[in-house]
């Protein structure tokens, strides 16, 4: 078998997950910081452990105290879903990782959708490791 | 370095909308554009069956119980014909069976009542189908004659377990309410201007509660270069098929920033 010559200039890829719990008509803020050793922030989604949650949904996101994603936007637009490749499907960013803070504001607007009592969301962060 | 801006409208009772909006003084280029509209509504709730996954461990269990192995293969081939086989199956295999099965078949997701029905229902279809399946199409009698001990017991709980799979829709299944999701439908045009006078949309069709992909397959793309203070202009026209809820509109540009 053939094997992929890797390049050497190509960073190592990362994945940082947060996970928090959002009940029904909830707003979630959470506070975090990207790991040290991480060097930047490539990309970003969504999964919901309940996609009947998405409608609705919506968030908005801060890393390294720059507003990535503004106010308002529905985290539809962010979510993973099965059919696509992770690649594919992230949001892409460029921020600086090393322990700088992340900010998510979640806001849950399904009180009459269709959900039960709460879900959890994970946020994917794609990090990359410049190689030394 | 791609940023975005929302601009979110709402039209109540099938309202138009003729609004304005001031874009950040960092938006020197847009790039995209895209429109969702969402309405909420009292999620209705229905009745659905939820099927379970089958319980594959099945055999297991019943291949673990001794007293049942044992039986297996000291009294139920030594009957010396089929009836009183069958006869001899019915009366102290087949309790036993059911009693290892309906023990140890056991979903975290059921509450107690429904488990019980569960239970209840498997016990049903085994008494009432699993001699008839065993001695009838799978020929337990004939084939047990000429196999081993170890592989006539394991032939009876392979056939369980086939009978059990075969019955699965009828059994491994439990009744819940769930949420129904509010159906897509059109909702009305919607244009959008630049500074009065250009056109990122015109008359675009909105459809509210449809399937939203991922930001950069919705994204419209555009090169509209901006001055700055520049403003939208959002137009919508209701088709009047929103009755009485209230509609989202958000709209999404993405736009570059000169770094």
């Amino acid at each position: 078998m053939e094997t992929k010559a890797i390049n050497p200039s190509n960073p190592i890829k990362k994945l940082q997950v947060i996970k928090f719990e959002v009940k029904k008509g909830q707003t979630y803020e959470f506070n975090g910081n990207t790991k040290t050793e991480h060097d930047r922030i490539k990309g970003l989604f969504l999964r919901l452990s309940n996609p009947d949650a998405l409608q609705g949904a919506t968030l908005r996101v801060w890393i390294d105290d720059t507003e990535i994603i503004p106010d308002d936007t529905e985290v539809a637009l962010l979510h993973h879903n099965d059919s696509l490749s992770i690649e594919d499907v992230a949001f892409p960013v460029d921020e600086k990782a090393k322990n700088s803070p992340v900010r998510i504001i979640y806001k849950d607007d399904s009180a009459n959708l269709a959900v039960a009592d709460s879900y959890h969301v994970r946020a994917y962060l794609l990090a990359e490791v410049n190689k030394k | 370095m791609k940023r975005y801006f929302v601009i979110t409208h709402q039209s109540e009772h099938n309202g138009h909308l003729n609004v304005q909006d001031l874009l950040p003084a960092s938006c020197k280029l847009i790039t995209g554009v895209t429109v969702i509209a969402t309405v909420k509504q009292s999620g209705e709730l229905e009745e659905i069956t939820q099927e379970l996954v089958f319980p594959q461990a099945l055999i297991a269990n019943l291949l673990k119980e001794e007293r049942i192995t044992g039986m297996f293969y000291s009294y139920l081939r030594t009957r010396s014909t089929k009836e009183e086989s069958r006869a001899y199956f019915e009366a102290s295999m087949l309790p036993e069976v059911i009693s290892v099965l309906s023990a140890n078949i056991r979903f975290t997701c059921l509450d107690e009542t429904r488990q019980q029905l569960l239970t209840d229902n498997l016990t049903q279809l085994l008494s009432d189908g699993l001699a008839d399946y065993l001695y009838h199409e799978a020929g337990l009698y004939e084939r047990g004659k000429i196999m081993t001990n170890t592989d006539f017991a394991d032939f009876i709980a392979q056939e369980v377990l086939n009978f059990a799979y075969q019955k699965k829709e009828e059994v491994f299944v439990y009744a819940k309410q769930a949420y129904k999701r509010p159906k897509p439908y059109e909702c009305g045009n919607i244009s959008l201007l630049i500074n009065g006078n250009s056109f990122l949309l015109r008359d675009y069709v909105l459809t509210a509660n449809r399937k939203v992909r991922n930001l950069q397959k919705e994204i419209i793309p555009f090169h509209e270069p901006l001055e700055v203070n520049s403003n939208i202009h959002t137009v919508f026209k209701s088709n009047k098929n929103s009755d009485g809820s209230l509609l989202t509109i958000r709209i999404y540009i993405e736009y570059e920033t000169s770094k």
